[in-house]
């Protein structure tokens, strides 16, 4: 029974069209009207709403935190990188620095004095512990010989006694072979330094009569022909006078720890010069 | 390449690894640990030479590298040599009587011989120097666990070396008979 021939389905379409926005805007004219209904389901809404935003916020924090613990796993890593990098950078830097003021020293030393020496750097030590030998890289092309002096800022070192052609053997002090003319700089008192080993020296042939105290320094006495007069070689650990000696017993720790000795200087002319008065070991300043 | 000179460079390889050896103790060892005693590196070649070789060629090795330690150490020849050749002997004795191949053998003996090397040099030192050599309890003793700990390590090393530079014998010609 469609007399018009209309479409039935389109004009309720249209009708629903038009008719929604007019109750719309009647309902907005009349909010609080009709708010007893809205109530639960705005209720409901808005627990929704929290509840997804609470989630979608914990997700979207765990996806920021994963991300963010990948890119702060390859940060640490870059910066562990950065870290290793700038401390051998720094231990180098340290060690250079070390280097650096060690040889400003021995450049001021070689300043001050009128002595020829030449600088040269320990290579290596004795094959066999029972002897104190060092080995360093400097030799006859460079003017070294058997007998010169070598010594350090702190004090006396030792003696060439193999040189070869670009390397020389060094005796220490502390070897048992090594002897150097000492005096007590205090008292004058001479004696002859003797190594006794790695742990140290003894000055011997010092007369009974003469006074030596502990903390007294030795320095060389110059007859020897090998060290310049009056540079420092140790200090006395213990002076005894012992009843069926002519002579003390002198014990003495060595100024120069040798294990630890990098850089010499090696005496090529000594030119007379009196070393006392250029050199006091920092032992004794402090 | 004739067996003899294969022979030569055989021996020249051992020579010079003698001195590689003393080289590093000397130098690198100390650059690293300092004023720690350090293992005697090339008495290791020392002990296996006296014990796996003919006793010409070890007597030969013995001789040559008692002249390299010499080069680098102040320590006098004649006690260089002395201890040396006592221990030789000691290695001589020992193979004849009880031997087995294998680092465990090697490094018995070498713990062996350390030990005495160093009582014998301290001997020595005692009758023969004015002036005696140190006791020095933990520098011996620390060298001489190092090198018998470096001697198992190092066997299967050098009896690889040793493989592979030796001169080979060679074969015998073999002709037929005809009738």
């Amino acid at each position: 029974m469609n007399f018009l021939n209309i479409n039935i389905k389109k004009l309720i379409f249209f009708v629903f069209v038009l008719v929604m926005p007019l109750i719309t805007i009647n309902m907005e004219e009349k909010q609080n009207d009709s708010e007893w209904f809205k109530q639960p389901f705005s209720w409901l809404a808005g627990h929704f709403q929290g509840f997804f935003y609470d989630y979608s916020a914990g997700v979207k924090t765990t996806t920021g935190q994963y991300l963010n613990l990948i890119h702060i796993k390859k940060q640490n890593e870059s910066l562990k990188n950065q870290n290793q990098e700038l401390s051998t950078r720094l231990l180098k830097f340290d060690e250079i620095n070390q280097e650096n003021s060690r040889l400003k020293q021995l450049l001021t030393f070689r300043e001050s004095t009128k002595m020829d020496l030449i600088a040269a750097q320990v290579i290596a030590r004795d094959l066999i512990p029972d002897h104190s030998t060092i080995t360093i890289n400097k030799g006859t092309v460079d003017g070294l010989k058997e007998g010169q002096a070598v010594m350090t800022l702190q004090g006396a070192l030792g003696y060439v006694f193999k040189p070869l052609k670009k390397t020389s053997h060094i005796l220490l002090m502390t070897d048992r072979y090594a002897v150097i003319d000492g005096v007590i700089q205090r008292s004058r008192a001479h004696g002859i330094v003797e190594g006794k080993g790695k742990t140290g020296a003894v000055l011997k042939y010092v007369e009974r009569t003469e006074d030596v105290r502990p903390g007294d320094l030795v320095v060389t006495g110059g007859l020897d022909n090998i060290f310049p007069k009056g540079f420092p070689i140790a200090i006395v650990e213990s002076a005894e006078k012992k009843q069926i000696s002519v002579s003390l017993k002198v014990d003495l720790k060595p100024l120069v720890d040798s294990d630890k000795v990098e850089e010499v200087f090696v005496v090529l002319n000594a030119k007379n010069q009196d070393m006392s008065e250029v050199v006091v070991p920092t032992e004794i300043k402090n | 390449m004739k067996f003899s000179r294969l022979r030569i460079i055989h021996g020249l390889i051992f020579f010079f690894l003698t001195y590689i050896l003393c080289s590093f103790q000397t130098v690198v060892w100390f650059q690293i640990f300092g004023s720690l005693a350090s293992p005697f590196f090339c008495f290791i070649l020392f002990v296996y030479f006296g014990l796996d070789k003919e006793d010409w060629k070890s007597v030969l090795y013995c001789y040559s590298s008692i002249f390299i330690y010499s080069l680098f150490s102040y320590a006098s020849l004649g006690i260089l040599m002395l201890t040396c050749l006592f221990n030789y002997i000691l290695l001589y004795v020992v193979k004849n009587r009880v031997y087995w191949p294998g680092a465990a053998y090697f490094t018995l003996i070498t713990g062996v011989s350390m030990t005495l090397f160093n009582v014998m040099y301290m001997v020595n030192s005692y009758l023969f120097e004015p002036h005696f050599s140190p006791f020095l309890i933990w520098d011996r003793l620390f060298q001489i666990l190092s090198t018998t700990l470096i001697a198992f390590y190092s066997y299967p090393v050098i009896k690889r070396l040793d493989i592979l530079f030796k001169p080979e014998m060679p074969s015998e010609v073999h002709g037929e008979l005809n009738g």
